[in-house]
């Protein structure tokens, strides 16, 4: 169960951070221009085409110790790699891209004479965005954080390369489960792989009630 | 008043605009894709013209190149076609979406329009002629110096459209403001307005 409590902790502080970063993301994607914007774009989508061990190591030379900034990291106090931050910003990276993009498409499908209407009544952008374009696109907004938080729960390759296989500290259920079934104890990987399952239908059935079925759609 | 002499270029496609908004309605009529949209536009600030100048009263909203007053600064009242309520939100919050009026203002404008009962309600649930009277409530409530309603009758049934009309004329008299009203309707046209622009090709002018 110790597994079960830390990939939700793990899940939920990545779809913090993915919230947080995706939505600002979003906001300087849809109002400004600039040159390689659609590289940038394509770099926040990588995650998801990427294998997992390899953003895993693009993470573990990025914040090694040995390394530069993980060397600057340690000195103020902040353990990346073999710690739960590890653990967290591994379930982020590679969850992000379903959240960014599920926001975007739910962005670009609102009627955008509706924010415009807003515009001539005064407001500015970052009203429009707040007001308009989030609540209105709140589907998508859902919808991504439902898909990157089961993404985060079942992230296992990068975690294992940044954060390791510590019980207790970075061994998430995926990770527990690969540990059972090594020492051959199939039942007790079989609990656990219950659990995910009922975990992640659970949520995404919920949801789909509380959207009304329309979950997965833009709007 | 409100006076343009602007040229709005999008790709090919060239708008040339001239003329005047006095108080009162004045019809703008033309074919699909002639440019009004574009035109409309261009006069809320939302696009940028190529050259020219638009003039309200005695501010400059665009001169030569350049923007002068940004959209949020000109208090134009625009009515777009279509879904064009905050649907998410309350009657009562569409209309204060403004920061411009004041509590007596909403009072006034929610008791003209007939919206009392309907404050509390959501948006979206409303009918048709309902959301248009929102709209055009949200668009009052920022102290328009123009009021731009792009095809206002088009989405409503036949009986509701003649009660809309005859309500928005009506309103717009006493806010004696310039009105822009988009139409395909010749017959509206002469019900509503006294002066007409006419968009034939890319070019609006007032009509001769």
């Amino acid at each position: 169960m110790i597994a079960l409590q830390l990939s939700i902790e793990v899940a939920f502080l990545a779809l913090l951070i993915n919230v947080i970063f995706g939505l600002s993301l979003n906001y300087v994607m849809k109002h400004y221009a600039f040159p390689g914007k659609s590289l940038i774009d394509s770099f926040f989508t990588l995650p998801l085409v990427l294998p997992p061990v390899v953003l895993g190591f693009v993470l573990l030379i990025i914040f090694s110790p040995g390394n530069a900034f993980g060397a600057w990291l340690e000195a103020h106090g902040i353990r990346v790699v073999f710690s739960k931050l590890g653990a967290i910003i591994a379930s982020a990276v590679v969850s992000f891209p379903l959240f960014y993009q599920s926001v975007r498409t739910a962005l670009a499908a609102i009627d955008s004479d509706m924010e415009d209407v807003a515009r001539t009544l005064g407001a500015s952008e970052f009203r429009v965005f707040w007001t308009i374009s989030l609540p209105l696109a709140w589907k998508g907004i859902l919808s991504g954080s439902i898909l990157s938080f089961a993404r985060g729960l079942g992230e296992f390759g990068a975690t294992i390369l940044i954060a390791g296989n510590i019980p207790g500290i970075t061994r998430t259920m995926p990770l527990a489960i690969y540990s059972l079934v090594e020492f051959g104890d199939y039942s007790g990987a079989f609990e656990l792989v219950i659990y995910i399952c009922i975990l992640t239908l659970g949520l995404v059935w919920a949801i789909q009630g509380l959207t009304k079925g329309s979950l997965f759609s833009n709007r | 008043m409100i006076s343009f002499d602007i040229v709005i270029e999008r790709g090919t496609f060239v708008v040339k605009a001239q003329g005047t908004l006095q108080e009162g309605i004045t019809t703008l009529m033309g074919p699909s894709g002639s440019g009004k949209s574009t035109f409309l536009k261009a006069l809320c600030g939302l696009l940028t013209p190529k050259e020219g100048r638009i003039t309200a009263n005695d501010a400059v909203w665009f001169e030569g190149k350049k923007v002068v007053t940004p959209t949020q600064e000109r208090h134009i009242g625009y009515m777009p076609q279509g879904n064009i309520v905050f649907p998410h939100m309350t009657v009562e919050d569409n209309i204060r979406y403004s920061k411009q009026g004041s509590p007596e203002l909403f009072d006034h404008i929610v008791e003209r329009l007939r919206l009392t009962p309907h404050l509390k309600k959501k948006a979206k649930g409303l009918s048709g002629g309902e959301q248009q009277r929102v709209a055009l409530g949200r668009a009052l409530y920022s102290k328009p110096v123009l009021l731009i309603l792009d095809e206002p009758l088009t989405a409503l049934d036949v009986n509701l459209r003649a009660q809309l009309q005859q309500d928005l004329v009506a309103i717009i008299s006493e806010w004696a403001i310039p009105c822009l009203w988009v139409t395909h309707s010749e017959e509206e046209a002469a019900a509503v307005g006294n002066h007409r622009l006419l968009c034939r090709d890319g070019v609006i002018a007032e009509e001769l």
